[in-house]
């Protein structure tokens, strides 16, 4: 007597997924073009600004309407060359153990990392490579290294420099990469690694989280076996970590036959063995949509990474199409996703929850806050960019587990969700910190910044639009009217006099449910 | 408490899954009472402490009389005479000194070769099945203790309790407390960072978009309102308790049972909780790894069951572990472990039926084909022992809470409290007839029968636990019996009428249409 309908869902589907919505959007991978239907406006503009960056402003958002979609993609995607941090260990080897004891070392990188931490989070900050550094967010979520086992900062700093090399780069060249990454190869154990007894660690997480994915396609094949997991240990034999290199040791390589995916040979990566287990990965085809299975999988992240929580699965082949026919470059698929009629549906706008990432750092950059180092690193209402997103559970460079950050509706909860809007409303109005600290939010510069500060009806369409990605009631626009007001009547409405009044109205806002999406 | 209209935003949201047949069954009387908070509800507490990873059971339970053991672990097999011995040929891991008094104090049993059929080796998906209970094969997308907690609060979500039914100690909510309601738990990281929102908003809300972010924004506005609602209960709960001679250590895990202790100690009628420790998953040098894992775990465990005695909430609360699955029996060549499949958990508390280790020894020379420990028992039948027999739950209910029918074992001391469950019930000559008509608008019939003379008695309860009416409350003969209830009064819905007799209880449902 089952009075519940469990769901026999086949195992391909994420386990944790939400079941498939009943709205779907059914614009597809086109490219958009402005119609007076769906016209290039600031709803559009800051969408695309929020999807690819981190938050947006009034000049971001007046600079896009000024321009076009392609324009701007274009500009994103550009060429860059790999940043470097400046500091002095960034080129020094790892410390000795033999000189420092395990809680100094612990100490030193630890100080270390956060220089990595905030290297990053201002090049977040940095105009014109918001998406490269999304990317490597991205990547970061997706071939997952954590610090506190990888201990050495050197080798997540060096590993963070791989990813952001690859940001629109191979999907597959960046796979034989982080194979042989000193970061993966502690992380995941590849480190030593021998013929004999070979550890299983990475083999299994690179099918499973880095490639393939777990489960069967609808003719009840699997992704990869048991078995799979076993010879392709054998096949990744023989690497260690070697300073701030990956070293082969050929006398620790099983150069015996393998059979994987059916097929039988001496399989290795980097050029040893006789064949490249690598390859043959990406060769594998995906059973239920006939393209190589790791295009559908990396796509498939990359839109529940970029659109909904859900993939669409019609435009992530189309996507993996993209990626296939361009040498598994992962440039040309995002160009393609952000410029098409999909992208800038009225269904998927608002249809995302911020990661921690996304709310921090787009409020450093809407509110134009100063990054604060280590105001008081054990205390949750620090200023510290870093260690708010800890408190709201993504720690950069401290993922949680080796499948990254699980994102969607996961990163909002009873325990979360109070800190998130709390956050925001200690960066306005900081009870108990002068407003001339190096953080503070300027109200009257902000309201200033607007198209018409003097005109307070304005102004609410203005933030709304410009703070969150879908329309509000008038009832709601009057209540952040009345708080900006603070009892006045409109015509006495002053940027320069109202400063404590635009930080509630700014609160009213950055409270509401909708401040949540992008 | 009445909300918004959640139930249609919801299935707006897709988050809902039609329910193929309405309502409850077979429900015994007292788990209306204790969902209503009325005298007789319960106030037992389970308490889950998830061990991450993928914990080594071979050395946490450690079949120190079986060479096979030392010969497939030549680095990191734990020595007989370092090992603390529990039982004929097993010992705990030298670090586990806290379990081990607790185990010698008859407070724990475990039980060996814990597991379930064609074990799934990744983590996240074995994961998944041990928090859904679903067959490894299938996808369920709600968990044990959401399906459970659903059929006990019915008037959920359209009715929000003053405390949470179930939490999750950490910033997101376990898949376990999934139901087809949405997650019938919360987390919460920290009681002095859970701020009420209240007066922060102050804007009300607007229906949502018809879009795909509609249900992104119904689900956000529910958990403003579950933190607002919560909240005030939360705080007093940790204001309450009492500080009692016991020092946590700084490990996480400790200091997630300090703030469960501290839930508990308050008076919180939460009787759900999950804490979690992650690092189990010891591939590589995995000996100081696991040794300070299993240290930190007896002794935060220790520790909380001190705590909560001190309170004189020890007979009213149960721990246990899981772990997703246990590691291999040959080490590799890491001096670690891989992946493996069945491995022992631990039942704690003052009401376990303890000092034993169910299941013995695991067999090490009958391994699977990846050479891995063979379950003995499965999961599931832990499960069904702690819903039925530590928290009350009706039989057929935990039978349909967990997808089928499992054995449940030995583990508390005085199982089944309360009434005996259906089956019980039914063995002993009691049998409930469905009440006719069915559906009913004006009289109905309910048939039942009794094997010996004894005070009877047959009431009628609302889908929320309310007390309708009485249908017969006297002496009655053994045989069969008829007595006739009149609907007419009732409003249209689901209602709940239970036989009760001697120690004896069975349930029915009737619904009732004007």
């Amino acid at each position: 007597m089952n009075r519940r309908r469990f769901l026999l869902g086949r195992l391909n589907d994420d386990a944790n997924g939400p079941p498939a919505p009943l709205l779907s959007a059914s614009s597809d991978l086109t490219p958009y073009t402005p119609t007076p239907d769906k016209p290039w406006n600031a709803a559009r503009a800051a969408h695309l600004m929020r999807r690819t960056g981190f938050g947006v402003t009034q000049a971001e958002l007046t600079s896009a309407l000024a321009s076009d979609p392609a324009t701007l993609v274009d500009a994103m995607l550009q060429p860059y060359t790999n940043p470097t941090l400046f500091w002095s260990w960034t080129q020094q080897p790892p410390l000795d153990p033999t000189a420092y004891t395990q809680e100094e070392r612990n100490q030193i990188y630890s100080t270390w990392i956060r220089d990595v931490q905030f290297w990053w989070i201002g090049m977040m900050m940095t105009a014109g490579v918001k998406l490269r550094e999304k990317m490597t967010l991205f990547w970061h979520g997706h071939f997952v290294s954590e610090f506190p086992k990888v201990e050495v900062a050197q080798y997540m700093y060096d590993q963070n420099r791989l990813l952001r090399q690859f940001a629109f780069g191979s999907y597959k060249d960046l796979t034989k990469q982080i194979t042989i990454n000193p970061a993966m190869l502690i992380y995941l154990d590849g480190n030593g690694s021998a013929k004999g007894s070979p550890n299983e660690n990475y083999a299994r997480e690179l099918m499973e989280l880095f490639t393939l994915g777990t489960g069967h396609y609808a003719n009840n094949t699997p992704h990869y076996t048991e078995q799979d997991v076993i010879e392709m240990a054998r096949a990744l034999t023989g690497w260690d970590v070697n300073g701030r290199e990956a070293s082969f040791t050929l006398d620790k390589f099983d150069d015996g036959d393998k059979t994987l995916f059916g097929q039988t040979g001496n399989f290795g990566i980097e050029g040893y063995g006789e064949h490249d287990a690598l390859e043959l990965i990406f060769a594998q085809t995906d059973a239920d949509y006939n393209i190589a299975r790791p295009a559908i999988f990396l796509c498939s992240k990359l839109y529940q990474f970029f659109v909904y929580e859900v993939p669409n699965m019609d435009i992530v082949q189309g996507m993996a199409a993209t990626l296939v026919a361009n040498n598994w470059n992962v440039g040309p698929v995002l160009r393609q996703l952000f410029l098409s009629e999909h992208f800038f549906d009225d269904q998927v706008i608002g249809a995302m929850i911020k990661s921690p990432v996304d709310l921090v750092m787009g409020a450093m950059n809407a509110f134009s806050l100063k990054i604060t180092i280590n105001v008081d690193p054990g205390d949750p209402e620090s200023h510290d960019p870093v260690r708010a997103m800890t408190f709201l559970s993504q720690t950069i460079l401290y993922p949680p587990n080796v499948k990254g950050w699980p994102g969607g509706k996961s990163w909002i909860s009873t325990a979360t969700l109070p800190m998130r809007i709390r956050y925001l409303k200690l960066w306005i109005d900081p009870p108990d910190l002068p407003t001339t600290a190096p953080y503070g939010f300027e109200p009257t510069t902000f309201i200033k910044s607007l198209p018409d500060p003097g005109d307070v009806h304005k102004v609410v369409d203005a933030l709304v639009t410009l703070l969150l990605p879908v329309p509000i009631s008038d009832n709601a626009k009057s209540v952040i009217l009345t708080t900006l007001l603070g009892g006045a009547p409109d015509y006495e409405w002053d940027p320069d006099q109202f400063e404590q009044k635009i930080r509630a109205g700014i609160i009213k806002i950055t409270s509401l449910a909708e401040y949540q999406c992008m | 408490m009445l909300r918004r209209d959640f139930l249609k935003r919801a299935a707006q949201a897709g988050a809902i899954l039609p329910i193929a047949s309405s309502g409850l069954f077979a429900r015994p009387l007292n788990s209306f009472l204790r969902l209503q908070g009325v005298a007789g509800a319960t106030d037992r507490i389970l308490v889950l402490i998830n061990l991450a990873g993928g914990n080594d059971g071979l050395n946490t339970v450690i079949p120190v009389n079986d060479q096979k053991y030392f010969d497939a672990r030549p680095t990191i097999a734990i020595k007989k005479a370092d090992a603390l011995a529990i039982s004929d040929g097993l010992a705990l891991h030298p670090s586990m000194t806290g379990v081990q008094q607790i185990f010698n104090g008859g407070d724990c049993a475990i039980v060996s070769s814990v597991g379930y059929p064609a074990q799934d080796r990744s983590h996240f998906r074995s994961t998944d099945i041990w928090h859904t209970a679903s067959p490894a094969d299938v996808i369920w997308h709600t968990g044990w203790l959401g399906r459970y907690l659903e059929a006990l609060h019915p008037e959920y979500p359209a009715t929000l309790p003053t405390a949470p039914f179930a939490m999750q100690i950490g910033t997101s909510a376990s898949l376990a407390f999934q139901s087809d309601h949405g997650s019938m738990g919360m987390a919460i990281d920290n009681p002095d960072r859970f701020y009420n929102l209240a007066n922060g908003i102050g804007v009300k809300p607007d229906p949502v978009p018809a879009t795909l972010a509609g249900p992104e924004l119904s689900y956000v506005r529910d958990v403003i309102e579950q933190s607002n609602v919560y909240s005030t209960k939360i705080h007093d709960a940790v204001l309450n308790a009492p500080n009692n001679p016991v020092t946590y250590d700084s490990a996480t895990l400790a200091q997630q049972l300090k703030v469960v202790a501290r839930f508990i100690n308050g008076g919180l009628p939460t009787n759900i909780y999950i804490v979690s420790v992650a690092g189990f998953d010891t591939h590589y040098g995995q000996a100081p790894l696991h040794q300070g894992l299993l240290n930190t775990l007896s002794r935060a465990v220790k520790t909380f069951l001190d705590d909560v005695a001190y309170a004189n909430n020890a007979d009213r609360v149960v721990c246990m572990t899981y772990s997703e699955f246990g590691r291999r029996l040959n080490e590799n060549g890491s001096a670690g472990t891989d992946h493996g499949a069945a491995s022992p958990l631990f039942v704690l508390g003052k009401p376990v039926k303890g000092g034993v280790v169910l299941g013995g020894a695991p067999d090490l020379t009958d391994l699977d084909d990846r050479g891995d420990i063979k379950f003995k028992n499965d999961f599931r039948q832990v499960y069904a022992s702690v819903l039925q027999d530590w928290l009350g739950f009706a039989k057929d209910e935990t039978d349909t809470a967990l997808g089928g029918s499992f054995t449940r074992l030995p583990l508390f001391d005085s199982p089944a409290f309360g009434v005996p469950d259906e089956d019980h019930a039914r063995m002993a000559g009691y049998v409930l007839d469905q009440n006719t008509p069915n559906p009913v608008r004006g009289n109905t019939v309910i048939g039942f029968r009794i094997p010996a003379s004894a005070r009877v008695r047959v009431s009628v309860v609302a889908a929320d636990g309310r007390f309708v009416g009485s249908v017969v409350d006297r002496t009655l003969e053994a045989g069969q019996h008829r007595a006739t209830f009149d609907t007419a009064p009732l409003a249209s819905g689901t209602y709940i009428y239970t036989l009760e007799a001697g120690p004896y209880s069975v349930s029915r449902r009737m619904v009732v249409t004007h």
